[in-house]
Protein backbone atom coordinates (compact mmCIF):
# COMPACT_ATOMS: atom_id res chain seq x y z
CA UNK A 1 0.00 0.00 0.00
CA UNK A 2 2.71 2.58 1.04
CA UNK A 3 5.04 1.59 -2.49
CA UNK A 4 1.30 2.19 -4.55
CA UNK A 5 1.61 5.91 -2.44
CA UNK A 6 5.07 6.41 -3.23
CA UNK A 7 4.04 5.51 -7.14
CA UNK A 8 1.68 7.55 -7.57
CA UNK A 9 3.95 10.71 -5.74
CA UNK A 10 6.32 9.90 -7.95
CA UNK A 11 3.78 10.35 -10.66
CA UNK A 12 2.70 13.64 -9.27
CA UNK A 13 6.40 15.31 -9.92
CA UNK A 14 6.72 13.67 -13.82
CA UNK A 15 7.35 16.07 -16.50
CA UNK A 16 3.27 14.72 -17.65
CA UNK A 17 1.47 15.79 -14.25
CA UNK A 18 3.02 19.35 -14.86
CA UNK A 19 3.15 19.97 -18.04
CA UNK A 20 1.18 23.31 -19.15
CA UNK A 21 0.19 24.43 -22.35
CA UNK A 22 2.45 26.99 -22.61
CA UNK A 23 5.29 24.75 -21.70
CA UNK A 24 3.94 22.17 -25.16
CA UNK A 25 3.83 24.77 -26.91
CA UNK A 26 7.38 25.94 -26.78
CA UNK A 27 8.61 22.78 -26.73
CA UNK A 28 7.23 22.23 -30.47
CA UNK A 29 8.69 25.69 -30.87
CA UNK A 30 11.92 23.97 -30.04
CA UNK A 31 11.61 21.07 -32.08
CA UNK A 32 10.41 24.20 -35.31
CA UNK A 33 13.38 25.18 -34.28
CA UNK A 34 15.45 22.31 -34.81
CA UNK A 35 13.67 21.41 -37.96
CA UNK A 36 14.36 24.69 -39.89
CA UNK A 37 18.14 24.33 -38.75
CA UNK A 38 18.14 20.69 -40.21
CA UNK A 39 16.03 20.87 -42.85
CA UNK A 40 16.30 24.40 -44.23
CA UNK A 41 19.56 25.10 -42.57
CA UNK A 42 18.74 28.31 -41.08
CA UNK A 43 21.48 29.47 -39.13
CA UNK A 44 22.17 25.37 -37.57
CA UNK A 45 25.16 26.47 -35.34
CA UNK A 46 22.45 28.76 -33.51
CA UNK A 47 19.02 27.51 -33.88
CA UNK A 48 19.73 23.79 -32.89
CA UNK A 49 21.06 24.53 -29.68
CA UNK A 50 18.74 27.02 -29.24
CA UNK A 51 15.81 24.86 -30.00
CA UNK A 52 17.28 21.88 -27.85
CA UNK A 53 17.51 24.45 -25.09
CA UNK A 54 13.86 25.44 -25.42
CA UNK A 55 12.83 21.85 -25.37
CA UNK A 56 15.37 21.23 -22.14
CA UNK A 57 13.79 24.50 -20.17
CA UNK A 58 10.23 23.69 -20.75
CA UNK A 59 10.18 20.47 -18.65
CA UNK A 60 8.61 20.66 -15.89
CA UNK A 61 10.77 20.73 -12.74
CA UNK A 62 9.71 19.94 -9.23
CA UNK A 63 10.05 23.21 -7.23
CA UNK A 64 13.44 23.42 -4.64
CA UNK A 65 15.30 20.66 -6.73
CA UNK A 66 16.99 23.67 -8.67
CA UNK A 67 16.93 22.49 -11.94
CA UNK A 68 15.62 25.51 -14.06
CA UNK A 69 18.03 28.58 -15.52
CA UNK A 70 15.85 30.84 -13.24
CA UNK A 71 16.81 28.68 -10.13
CA UNK A 72 19.96 29.80 -7.77
CA UNK A 73 22.65 26.90 -7.83
CA UNK A 74 21.17 24.83 -10.74
CA UNK A 75 23.54 23.97 -13.53
CA UNK A 76 21.78 25.40 -16.00
CA UNK A 77 22.10 29.03 -14.17
CA UNK A 78 25.49 28.85 -14.20
CA UNK A 79 26.00 28.54 -18.24
CA UNK A 80 23.31 30.92 -18.15
CA UNK A 81 26.03 33.19 -16.13
CA UNK A 82 27.68 33.40 -18.92
CA UNK A 83 24.77 35.53 -20.65
CA UNK A 84 22.82 36.75 -18.09
CA UNK A 85 26.53 38.94 -16.86
CA UNK A 86 27.03 39.42 -20.84
CA UNK A 87 30.27 37.48 -20.87
CA UNK A 88 29.76 35.47 -23.94
CA UNK A 89 29.02 37.78 -26.44
CA UNK A 90 32.58 39.52 -26.49
CA UNK A 91 33.73 36.15 -26.59
CA UNK A 92 31.83 35.49 -29.61
CA UNK A 93 33.17 38.66 -30.99
CA UNK A 94 37.01 37.48 -30.53
CA UNK A 95 36.23 34.76 -32.85
CA UNK A 96 34.48 36.74 -35.21
CA UNK A 97 37.36 38.51 -35.16
CA UNK A 98 39.94 36.18 -35.35
CA UNK A 99 37.46 35.04 -38.51
CA UNK A 100 36.96 38.32 -40.25
CA UNK A 101 38.94 39.61 -43.05
CA UNK A 102 38.58 43.45 -43.10
CA UNK A 103 40.36 43.89 -46.64
CA UNK A 104 37.48 44.90 -48.27
CA UNK A 105 35.99 47.39 -46.41
CA UNK A 106 39.75 48.47 -46.38
CA UNK A 107 40.16 48.69 -50.11
CA UNK A 108 36.65 50.88 -50.66
CA UNK A 109 36.28 52.62 -47.08
CA UNK A 110 33.44 54.89 -48.14
CA UNK A 111 31.21 51.71 -47.77
CA UNK A 112 31.68 52.08 -44.00
CA UNK A 113 29.29 55.01 -44.17
CA UNK A 114 26.50 52.16 -45.42
CA UNK A 115 27.21 50.38 -41.65
CA UNK A 116 26.00 53.20 -39.54
CA UNK A 117 23.15 54.11 -42.06
CA UNK A 118 21.35 50.31 -41.42
CA UNK A 119 21.68 51.51 -38.01
CA UNK A 120 18.88 53.48 -37.96
CA UNK A 121 16.57 50.75 -37.74
CA UNK A 122 17.80 50.30 -34.08
CA UNK A 123 17.00 53.82 -33.10
CA UNK A 124 13.63 54.14 -35.28
CA UNK A 125 12.44 51.11 -33.34
CA UNK A 126 13.69 51.87 -30.02
CA UNK A 127 11.28 55.50 -30.47
CA UNK A 128 8.53 52.87 -31.12
CA UNK A 129 9.01 50.85 -28.27
CA UNK A 130 9.11 54.09 -25.98
CA UNK A 131 5.57 54.79 -27.62
CA UNK A 132 3.99 51.56 -27.28
CA UNK A 133 4.87 51.97 -23.61
CA UNK A 134 7.99 50.59 -23.00
CA UNK A 135 10.65 52.44 -20.47
CA UNK A 136 13.66 53.81 -22.03
CA UNK A 137 15.80 50.52 -20.75
CA UNK A 138 13.30 48.08 -22.38
CA UNK A 139 12.53 50.19 -26.03
CA UNK A 140 16.61 50.30 -25.78
CA UNK A 141 17.02 46.65 -25.59
CA UNK A 142 14.54 46.15 -27.99
CA UNK A 143 15.62 48.20 -30.83
CA UNK A 144 19.35 46.22 -30.90
CA UNK A 145 17.72 43.70 -32.28
CA UNK A 146 17.54 45.60 -35.58
CA UNK A 147 21.62 45.80 -35.35
CA UNK A 148 21.04 42.18 -36.35
CA UNK A 149 23.63 41.08 -34.57
CA UNK A 150 22.83 38.48 -32.07
CA UNK A 151 25.80 38.81 -29.32
CA UNK A 152 25.12 42.86 -29.36
CA UNK A 153 21.51 42.24 -28.61
CA UNK A 154 21.96 39.82 -25.62
CA UNK A 155 24.81 41.98 -24.25
CA UNK A 156 22.75 45.14 -24.00
CA UNK A 157 19.72 43.19 -22.78
CA UNK A 158 22.07 41.55 -20.15
CA UNK A 159 23.03 45.25 -19.15
CA UNK A 160 19.88 47.20 -19.31
CA UNK A 161 16.75 45.07 -19.14
CA UNK A 162 17.92 41.24 -18.12
CA UNK A 163 14.04 40.34 -17.89
CA UNK A 164 13.89 40.74 -21.42
CA UNK A 165 17.05 38.41 -22.26
CA UNK A 166 15.17 35.64 -23.56
CA UNK A 167 12.71 36.99 -25.53
CA UNK A 168 15.48 39.58 -27.64
CA UNK A 169 18.01 36.34 -28.19
CA UNK A 170 15.35 34.41 -29.53
CA UNK A 171 13.95 37.03 -31.55
CA UNK A 172 17.26 38.74 -32.83
CA UNK A 173 19.03 35.08 -33.60
CA UNK A 174 15.40 33.95 -35.59
CA UNK A 175 15.62 37.15 -37.66
CA UNK A 176 19.14 36.73 -38.20
CA UNK A 177 17.60 33.03 -39.98
CA UNK A 178 15.09 34.73 -41.33
CA UNK A 179 17.44 37.32 -43.04
CA UNK A 180 16.97 35.51 -46.52
CA UNK A 181 13.25 35.89 -46.19
CA UNK A 182 13.02 39.03 -44.30
CA UNK A 183 15.52 41.32 -46.84
CA UNK A 184 15.49 40.28 -50.82
CA UNK A 185 11.50 41.81 -50.53
CA UNK A 186 12.58 45.04 -48.97
CA UNK A 187 15.61 45.24 -51.41
CA UNK A 188 13.65 45.19 -54.58
CA UNK A 189 11.26 46.94 -53.84
CA UNK A 190 13.44 49.98 -52.88
CA UNK A 191 15.82 49.78 -56.09
CA UNK A 192 15.13 49.57 -59.69
CA UNK A 193 16.30 46.94 -62.25
CA UNK A 194 19.08 49.30 -63.40
CA UNK A 195 20.34 49.77 -60.26
CA UNK A 196 20.55 45.75 -59.60
CA UNK A 197 22.41 45.75 -62.52
CA UNK A 198 25.44 48.43 -61.44
CA UNK A 199 28.64 46.48 -61.44
CA UNK A 200 31.45 47.78 -59.02
CA UNK A 201 34.81 48.11 -59.78
CA UNK A 202 37.53 45.12 -58.70
CA UNK A 203 38.72 46.10 -54.80
CA UNK A 204 42.10 47.38 -54.77
CA UNK A 205 45.05 45.39 -53.08
CA UNK A 206 45.70 46.06 -49.31
CA UNK A 207 48.80 45.57 -47.65
CA UNK A 208 49.46 43.13 -44.66
CA UNK A 209 50.90 46.35 -42.79
CA UNK A 210 47.34 48.61 -43.35
CA UNK A 211 45.75 45.33 -42.10
CA UNK A 212 47.61 44.95 -39.04
CA UNK A 213 47.37 48.80 -38.10
CA UNK A 214 43.67 49.29 -38.71
CA UNK A 215 42.56 46.96 -35.73
CA UNK A 216 44.64 49.45 -33.42
CA UNK A 217 43.43 52.18 -34.62
CA UNK A 218 39.61 51.94 -35.49
CA UNK A 219 39.20 50.58 -31.99
CA UNK A 220 40.99 53.96 -30.77
CA UNK A 221 38.38 55.99 -32.69
CA UNK A 222 35.30 53.59 -32.14
CA UNK A 223 36.11 52.96 -28.16
CA UNK A 224 37.16 56.89 -27.15
CA UNK A 225 33.99 57.94 -29.04
CA UNK A 226 31.79 55.22 -27.81
CA UNK A 227 33.68 53.66 -24.44
CA UNK A 228 30.21 51.92 -23.59
CA UNK A 229 31.14 50.02 -26.93
CA UNK A 230 34.82 48.68 -25.52
CA UNK A 231 34.08 45.46 -24.03
CA UNK A 232 32.34 44.15 -27.74
CA UNK A 233 34.75 46.53 -29.91
CA UNK A 234 37.86 45.73 -28.04
CA UNK A 235 37.10 41.90 -28.67
CA UNK A 236 36.41 41.89 -32.09
CA UNK A 237 39.99 44.04 -33.27
CA UNK A 238 41.85 41.57 -30.83
CA UNK A 239 40.02 38.93 -32.52
CA UNK A 240 41.57 40.71 -35.84
CA UNK A 241 45.17 41.54 -34.51
CA UNK A 242 45.36 37.55 -33.65
CA UNK A 243 44.60 37.10 -37.47
CA UNK A 244 46.17 39.76 -39.30
CA UNK A 245 49.65 39.88 -36.84
CA UNK A 246 50.56 36.51 -38.78
CA UNK A 247 52.32 36.03 -35.14
CA UNK A 248 49.39 34.51 -33.08
CA UNK A 249 48.18 32.11 -35.66
CA UNK A 250 47.64 29.67 -33.01
CA UNK A 251 45.70 31.94 -30.65
CA UNK A 252 44.02 32.99 -33.60
CA UNK A 253 43.19 29.41 -34.85
CA UNK A 254 41.76 29.37 -30.83
CA UNK A 255 39.38 31.45 -30.61
CA UNK A 256 38.01 31.49 -34.26
CA UNK A 257 37.48 27.73 -34.30
CA UNK A 258 37.23 25.74 -31.05
CA UNK A 259 36.57 28.60 -28.34
CA UNK A 260 33.57 30.22 -31.07
CA UNK A 261 31.97 27.10 -30.94
CA UNK A 262 32.54 26.19 -27.27
CA UNK A 263 30.76 29.89 -26.73
CA UNK A 264 28.14 29.48 -29.09
CA UNK A 265 26.84 26.50 -28.20
CA UNK A 266 26.76 27.30 -24.23
CA UNK A 267 25.03 30.78 -25.59
CA UNK A 268 22.70 29.16 -27.75
CA UNK A 269 21.81 26.11 -25.62
CA UNK A 270 21.17 28.39 -22.07
CA UNK A 271 18.95 30.97 -24.31
CA UNK A 272 17.07 28.22 -25.49
CA UNK A 273 16.41 27.13 -21.76
CA UNK A 274 15.49 30.33 -20.41
CA UNK A 275 12.71 30.56 -22.70
CA UNK A 276 10.36 29.02 -20.12
CA UNK A 277 6.78 29.18 -20.93
CA UNK A 278 5.52 31.40 -17.91
CA UNK A 279 8.13 33.58 -18.76
CA UNK A 280 8.26 33.83 -22.01
CA UNK A 281 4.93 33.76 -23.48
CA UNK A 282 3.67 37.31 -22.71
CA UNK A 283 2.34 39.74 -24.49
CA UNK A 284 5.20 41.63 -24.08
CA UNK A 285 7.21 38.64 -26.20
CA UNK A 286 4.99 39.14 -28.70
CA UNK A 287 5.55 42.72 -29.20
CA UNK A 288 9.19 42.24 -28.72
CA UNK A 289 8.81 40.24 -31.97
CA UNK A 290 6.78 42.41 -33.94
CA UNK A 291 9.18 45.69 -32.79
CA UNK A 292 12.52 43.37 -33.78
CA UNK A 293 10.75 42.53 -37.20
CA UNK A 294 10.40 46.27 -37.58
CA UNK A 295 14.10 46.85 -37.10
CA UNK A 296 15.27 44.44 -38.40
CA UNK A 297 13.05 45.64 -41.97
CA UNK A 298 13.92 49.89 -41.34
CA UNK A 299 17.33 48.47 -41.09
CA UNK A 300 18.14 46.93 -44.24
CA UNK A 301 15.56 49.65 -45.63
CA UNK A 302 17.97 52.33 -44.32
CA UNK A 303 20.94 50.70 -45.66
CA UNK A 304 19.61 50.46 -48.87
CA UNK A 305 18.50 54.24 -48.92
CA UNK A 306 21.66 55.68 -47.95
CA UNK A 307 23.45 53.75 -51.01
CA UNK A 308 20.86 55.60 -53.51
CA UNK A 309 21.63 58.70 -51.88
CA UNK A 310 25.32 58.32 -51.60
CA UNK A 311 25.10 57.55 -55.53
CA UNK A 312 23.88 60.89 -56.04
CA UNK A 313 27.48 62.36 -55.39
CA UNK A 314 29.43 59.59 -56.62
CA UNK A 315 31.09 59.50 -59.97
CA UNK A 316 31.70 55.79 -59.79
CA UNK A 317 27.77 54.44 -58.67
CA UNK A 318 27.64 51.64 -55.72
CA UNK A 319 25.36 48.89 -56.43
CA UNK A 320 22.45 50.15 -53.78
CA UNK A 321 21.83 46.33 -53.21
CA UNK A 322 24.73 46.18 -51.19
CA UNK A 323 23.15 49.00 -48.69
CA UNK A 324 21.27 45.86 -46.97
CA UNK A 325 24.17 43.89 -45.95
CA UNK A 326 25.11 47.02 -43.33
CA UNK A 327 22.96 45.22 -41.16
CA UNK A 328 25.45 43.23 -39.61
CA UNK A 329 24.22 39.59 -40.14
CA UNK A 330 27.58 38.32 -41.05
CA UNK A 331 27.92 36.83 -43.40
CA UNK A 332 24.19 36.00 -44.01
CA UNK A 333 23.21 39.81 -45.54
CA UNK A 334 25.92 39.55 -47.87
CA UNK A 335 25.10 36.27 -49.22
CA UNK A 336 21.44 37.42 -49.60
CA UNK A 337 22.80 40.85 -51.61
CA UNK A 338 24.99 38.17 -53.84
CA UNK A 339 22.04 36.10 -54.73
CA UNK A 340 19.47 38.98 -55.59
CA UNK A 341 22.35 40.47 -57.81
CA UNK A 342 22.87 37.56 -58.91
CA UNK A 343 19.17 36.83 -59.73
CA UNK A 344 19.56 40.21 -62.70
CA UNK A 345 23.18 39.35 -63.47
CA UNK A 346 24.56 35.88 -63.50
CA UNK A 347 28.16 37.70 -64.00
CA UNK A 348 27.82 40.65 -61.35
CA UNK A 349 29.40 39.26 -58.18
CA UNK A 350 28.61 41.52 -55.21
CA UNK A 351 29.72 39.59 -52.18
CA UNK A 352 33.02 40.81 -51.96
CA UNK A 353 31.73 44.26 -51.73
CA UNK A 354 28.84 43.74 -49.71
CA UNK A 355 31.15 42.10 -47.11
CA UNK A 356 32.57 46.10 -46.40
CA UNK A 357 28.96 47.04 -45.45
CA UNK A 358 28.51 44.15 -43.18
CA UNK A 359 31.48 44.08 -40.84
CA UNK A 360 31.09 47.83 -40.73
CA UNK A 361 27.80 47.16 -39.59
CA UNK A 362 29.11 45.14 -36.73
CA UNK A 363 31.44 47.65 -35.41
CA UNK A 364 28.27 50.13 -35.60
CA UNK A 365 25.69 48.01 -34.09
CA UNK A 366 28.38 47.61 -30.89
CA UNK A 367 29.11 51.34 -31.43
CA UNK A 368 24.82 51.66 -30.59
CA UNK A 369 25.26 49.34 -27.94
CA UNK A 370 27.70 51.60 -26.52
CA UNK A 371 25.88 54.39 -26.72
CA UNK A 372 22.39 53.34 -25.72
CA UNK A 373 24.30 51.65 -22.48
CA UNK A 374 26.07 55.13 -22.09
CA UNK A 375 23.09 57.13 -22.00
CA UNK A 376 20.74 54.82 -19.85
CA UNK A 377 23.01 53.20 -17.66
CA UNK A 378 21.31 53.78 -14.12
CA UNK B 1 4.21 42.44 -17.65
CA UNK B 2 3.68 45.68 -19.84
CA UNK B 3 0.85 47.91 -19.97
CA UNK B 4 0.21 49.21 -23.80
CA UNK B 5 -0.13 52.67 -23.98
CA UNK B 6 0.54 54.25 -26.76
CA UNK B 7 1.77 57.93 -26.41
CA UNK B 8 3.96 60.60 -27.85
CA UNK B 9 4.10 61.35 -24.33
CA UNK B 10 6.38 58.31 -23.67
CA UNK B 11 8.48 58.64 -26.38
CA UNK B 12 9.03 62.93 -24.89
CA UNK B 13 9.70 61.33 -21.54
CA UNK B 14 11.85 58.82 -22.54
CA UNK B 15 13.99 61.49 -24.33
CA UNK B 16 13.52 59.26 -27.39
CA UNK B 17 13.76 61.58 -30.28
CA UNK B 18 17.07 63.16 -28.45
CA UNK B 19 18.76 59.59 -28.10
CA UNK B 20 17.94 58.76 -31.45
CA UNK B 21 19.72 62.01 -33.04
CA UNK B 22 22.74 61.54 -31.17
CA UNK B 23 23.29 58.02 -31.47
CA UNK B 24 22.65 58.09 -35.09
CA UNK B 25 25.05 61.25 -35.09
CA UNK B 26 27.77 59.50 -32.90
CA UNK B 27 27.66 56.31 -35.11
CA UNK B 28 28.47 58.51 -38.30
CA UNK B 29 30.79 60.36 -36.60
CA UNK B 30 32.99 57.07 -34.94
CA UNK B 31 32.40 55.45 -38.99
CA UNK B 32 33.12 58.14 -40.76
CA UNK B 33 36.10 58.85 -38.78
CA UNK B 34 37.49 55.39 -39.44
CA UNK B 35 36.58 55.75 -42.54
CA UNK B 36 38.83 58.75 -43.34
CA UNK B 37 41.61 57.00 -41.08
CA UNK B 38 41.47 53.97 -43.63
CA UNK B 39 41.67 56.77 -46.57
CA UNK B 40 44.35 58.13 -45.54
CA UNK B 41 46.51 55.51 -44.70
CA UNK B 42 48.07 53.63 -48.16
CA UNK B 43 49.51 57.68 -48.48
CA UNK B 44 50.72 57.76 -44.54
CA UNK B 45 52.23 54.29 -45.44
CA UNK B 46 53.47 55.46 -48.61
CA UNK B 47 55.10 58.66 -46.92
CA UNK B 48 56.75 56.50 -44.44
CA UNK B 49 58.32 54.22 -46.83
CA UNK B 50 59.94 56.90 -48.18
CA UNK B 51 61.47 58.55 -45.19
CA UNK B 52 62.30 55.18 -43.69
CA UNK B 53 63.09 52.40 -47.12
CA UNK B 54 62.96 49.96 -44.28
CA UNK B 55 62.53 46.48 -45.99
CA UNK B 56 59.17 45.25 -44.14
CA UNK B 57 58.87 41.52 -44.68
CA UNK B 58 55.19 41.90 -44.12
CA UNK B 59 55.16 44.31 -47.49
CA UNK B 60 56.90 41.45 -49.31
CA UNK B 61 54.27 39.80 -52.35
CA UNK B 62 52.87 36.62 -50.47
CA UNK B 63 54.66 33.55 -51.35
CA UNK B 64 53.03 32.35 -54.20
CA UNK B 65 52.24 27.97 -54.01
CA UNK B 66 52.02 28.07 -57.72
CA UNK B 67 55.97 27.05 -58.97
CA UNK B 68 57.61 29.26 -61.09
CA UNK B 69 57.73 28.87 -65.16
CA UNK B 70 61.21 27.68 -65.23
CA UNK B 71 60.11 24.68 -62.92
CA UNK B 72 56.81 24.28 -64.19
CA UNK B 73 58.95 23.57 -68.11
CA UNK B 74 60.96 21.39 -66.61
CA UNK B 75 58.12 19.44 -65.16
CA UNK B 76 56.78 19.29 -68.75
CA UNK B 77 59.93 18.56 -70.16
CA UNK B 78 60.30 15.48 -67.62
CA UNK B 79 56.36 14.40 -68.44
CA UNK B 80 57.32 14.48 -72.20
CA UNK B 81 60.35 12.73 -72.26
CA UNK B 82 59.12 9.45 -70.02
CA UNK B 83 56.02 9.63 -72.37
CA UNK B 84 58.51 9.33 -76.14
CA UNK B 85 60.59 6.69 -73.70
CA UNK B 86 57.44 5.05 -73.65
Amino acid sequence: MISVKILFEFLDTTGFAMMTWGNAIMIAVGIFFISLAIIKDYEPLLLLPIGFGAIVGNIPSIQGMALSVYEEGSVLSYIYFGVSKGIFPPLIFLGIGAMTDFSTMLSNPKLILLGAAAQVGIFITFIGALYLGFNSSDAASIGIIGGADGPTAIFLSSKLAPHLLGAIAIAAYSYMALVPVIQPPIMKLLTSKKERLIRMKKPRHVTQREKIIFPVAAFLVAALIAPGAIVLIGMLFLGNLLKESCVTERLANTARNAMIDIVTILLGFSVGASTQAQAFLTNQSLLIFGLGALSFCIATAGGVLFAKFMNLFLKEKINPLIGAAGVSAVPDSARVVQMVGQKEDPHNFLLMHAMAPNVAGVIGSAICAGILWSVLVK
Amino acid sequence: MIEINLSIQNILDGRGIEIAIIGMLVVFTALTLISAFISLLPSVLRIVNFIYPIKDPLSLPERSDTPKDEVLAAIGFVLHAAEIGK
